[in-house]
């Protein structure tokens, strides 16, 4: 009995210690697939302490990163080098990475803020998708620290903090700005003797000759006719589209309308057929490959312009409804460095993260994301020659007083509204629905689901 | 049996019944606990007994889902088990090359779901895709189609995958259930004069009738759980046309953030796989006996 006692204990207890070797330590580097970084000399705590008290005299800190730019993203090629220049300067900071490539960044961090364990800064969209977070003081309002700090004030474009604004406070600081460009083949335009379109009837003359020519007059995919009803609804309201879009006032006729040149457009045989099953580059290689003379789009997709067309695409305003009224671009910025409740508390995180969050949507990187990856910044700096062509043509356009300017409506609806829009703008094109229904389906889903940052 | 040696058996078994009770069984209980409440994984929950469940009985866009997972349920049934009883047949009858040929159904089993679903996109791709590009140099332009969009095609188009993901599998289950065939039986049936379609449908389908049956639960749920390949092809759409159970849950749970009603679809989807896998069981018992 002794004996067979004595296994079993001695079983037991291996088969604990197997359980505790295979389990975490608990701490914050105990994420599986992050890659823990820290400068040379400073891996450990002592060492970091070392560094810290000779150099700066700080406090050793370890903070937590978490950031969808990796991977294939146009935007690592700039941001990840930056982070290891900002590890090598820092030595009182041991930064552990997380990354979750392009949206999986979304998933990441709503299970670590479910799990009450967020990362101390990252990147994310606007208070549309954070509006939980903020609610649920997750994440820290920044509004008293950005008013407190000079190096600052001037940094970002008018109304760089208005998507990441709630209730009248600012949770994070501007690192992407982003604008819906119109690019058009000049040469293709040239060659078929036909008139790059200025007003919206040029357009739909020029898709009715691109399309007898056998060829897809704008490359689409889902997004594109989303970004065409915005850029209508911004000439036909104005600045007053906003007050719509927030509920604060109510839509008309006008709404109706937009809707319809969208149905115009698609009956006319503009988009590409299928375009729903496009993605957004996959809808570019039909402008790249010259099946398309038009492409309206992300300004993150200007880096994907095939090189061989740089002289001949230009960047122009989207066609205009009346000849004397104004043309309107999509811009503003819609991604964000947030710092979480928990770092903001902890005074000795507070100041690194600070320190961390100002340096990712500063002027240096920023001006890395635009000429290395080919992506705009919300960052004020003297854009040179060795900005990415495309880029550097649609900031052109953008600040040459031509063409007015307005956020992306989807910034300025709650998340739900949000779905509701882009279903909406599906069953248009796809004839689901008339520009009628759309209309009223529209505001019922802005009455029915309001955008909390507006709300008093 | 001895105390001492049931004591010893329970002290084996223990760990094991923790670790499957915290890994399968707690997770489990948890879905069903959270599908009592509305909560967006952040905010406190807040109680709600059954109205996720009255919401769902009213919600279109779960129907559309239902019938479309029972769309690829039938993909599954009528296309991929039969051609896969097929294939275990013919490398059951020893054909020429028949270990080669065992290797190369086998592999779409080991490729990633990822990578099987881009595969299929580059196929079905409207302007540059394999399927339509061969229709057009072969003549058949005519019949081109958007597969992931047109209604009649899209859940067709992106059921194929999972057929031909899972095809090496099922060939391979049935095919060990045919190696477990008694010779003498077909010995028999052969002196007796029963050719080999007679064979195949007299003896040797109602033999592995519960080997089939296998194929068959296991057809049910990778149809109720699958949302991988829909995500990347189509994410569900255009318009729910291709939203399957699976990924209604997913998108209502990680992209909505609305836990509770995406909890209440995967207890639902729960409950209905589980009610066709037990009548399928039981109809291929009664096969059986």
């Amino acid at each position: 009995m002794r004996k067979s006692t004595m296994k079993i204990g001695v079983m037991l207890a291996s088969a604990m210690l197997l359980l505790a070797a295979c389990s975490g330590n608990g701490n914050g580097n105990a994420n599986g697939g992050n890659s823990s970084a820290s400068p040379a000399g400073a891996s450990s705590p002592a060492a970091s302490s070392g560094t810290a008290q000779e150099g700066t005299a700080k406090q050793p800190v370890e903070l937590t990163l978490a950031h969808g730019w990796t991977g294939e993203v146009a935007m690592a090629a700039a941001f990840e080098p930056a982070i290891d220049r900002f590890i090598a300067s820092h030595d009182y900071i041991t930064l552990n990475v997380e990354t979750a490539p392009g949206n999986g960044i979304r998933e990441k961090i709503v299970t670590e803020m479910a799990a009450n364990d967020p990362p101390d800064v990252f990147l994310h969209w606007g208070a549309r998708d954070t509006a939980s977070y903020i609610a649920n003081e997750k994440v820290a309002d920044l509004t008293d620290l950005i008013a407190g700090d000079p190096e600052l004030e001037g940094r970002y474009i008018d109304n760089a903090y208005d998507s990441v604004t709630y209730k009248g406070r600012i949770y994070g600081l501007p690192i992407e700005a982003n604008m819906m460009n119109f690019l058009v083949n000049t040469k293709m335009f040239a060659d078929a003797g036909i008139k790059v379109p200025e007003t919206f009837d040029e357009l739909k003359e020029a898709v009715k000759a691109f399309k007898a020519k056998g060829l897809i007059p704008i490359a689409a995919n889902d997004g594109t006719t989303r970004a065409i009803l915005s850029n209508l609804n911004d000439q036909l309201y104005g600045e007053s589209v906003r007050d719509r879009l927030i509920g604060k006032e109510e839509y008309d006729e006008r709404l109706v309308e937009a809707a319809s040149h969208v149905r115009e457009l698609v009956e006319l045989g503009a988009f590409p057929e299928g375009m729903e099953t496009l993605g957004t580059l996959q809808a570019l290689e039909l402008f790249n490959t010259g099946m398309s003379p038009m492409y309206y789009q992300h300004s993150w997709t200007l880096g994907s312009v095939a090189e061989d067309l740089f002289d001949q695409v230009e960047v122009v305003p989207f066609p205009k409804l009346k000849p004397d009224g104004d043309a309107y671009m999509t811009s503003g910025v819609g991604y964000f460095v947030y710092i979480s409740e928990r770092a903001y508390e902890d005074e000795n995180k507070r100041e690194a993260a600070w320190e961390l969050a100002k340096y990712l949507a500063g002027t240096e990187v920023g001006k890395e994301l635009e000429v290395v990856s080919g992506n705009p910044s919300p960052v004020v700096w003297d854009r040179s020659s060795d900005m990415h062509p495309m880029l550097a043509k649609a900031f052109k356009l953008r600040d040459s007083g031509e063409v007015k300017t307005f956020p992306d409506h989807n910034d300025l609806l709650s998340a739900e509204a949000s779905k509701v829009y882009n279903d909406l703008k599906t069953r248009l094109y796809l004839n689901d629905i008339t520009p009628e229904q759309y209309a009223q389906l529209f505001e019922e889903g802005i009455k029915n689901n309001p955008n909390p940052a507006f709300e008093p | 049996m001895k105390r001492q040696q049931r004591l010893l058996i329970a002290t084996f078994t223990l760990p094991s019944l923790l670790l499957y009770a915290y890994f399968f069984l707690s997770p489990i209980g948890e879905v069903v606990y959270y599908s009592f409440f509305d909560w967006d994984a952040i905010s406190p929950k807040a109680f709600i007994a059954l109205d996720n469940f009255k919401e769902l009985f009213a919600d279109p866009v779960f129907y559309r889902s239902l019938l479309n997972t029972l769309h690829l349920l039938a993909f599954l049934v009528l296309l991929m088990i039969p051609v896969a009883l097929l294939l275990a047949y013919l490398l059951y009858t020893e054909v020429r090359a028949f270990k080669f040929l065992r290797t190369v159904y086998f592999i779409p089993v080991i490729v990633s779901s990822v990578a099987t679903a881009l595969m299929f996109q580059f196929i079905y791709e409207n302007y540059f895709g394999i399927l339509n590009t061969l229709l057009r140099k072969i003549g058949l332009g005519e019949y081109t189609r958007v597969w992931l969009s047109d209604p009649a095609t899209a859940m067709s188009a992106v059921s194929m995958p999972l057929v031909w993901g899972q095809l090496g599998l099922m060939m391979i289950i049935l095919l060990a259930g045919l190696q477990g065939l008694s010779p003498e039986v077909l010995e028999a049936a052969e002196m007796d004069g029963a050719n080999a379609f007679r064979k195949l449908t007299r003896i040797i389908i109602p033999m592995i009738s519960g080997v089939i049956g296998l194929c068959l639960v296991l057809a049910i749920t990778s149809a109720f759980k699958t949302f991988d390949f829909i995500l990347i092809l189509t994410q569900g759409g255009p318009l729910h046309r291709t939203e399957v159970t699976g990924s209604y849950m997913y998108s209502e749970g990680f992209n909505l953030m609305n836990y509770g009603y995406g909890s209440a679809i995967a207890v639902s989807i729960m409950g209905i796989a589980v009610v066709i896998s037990v009548l399928v069981k039981q109809f291929s018992n009664r096969m059986d006996r």
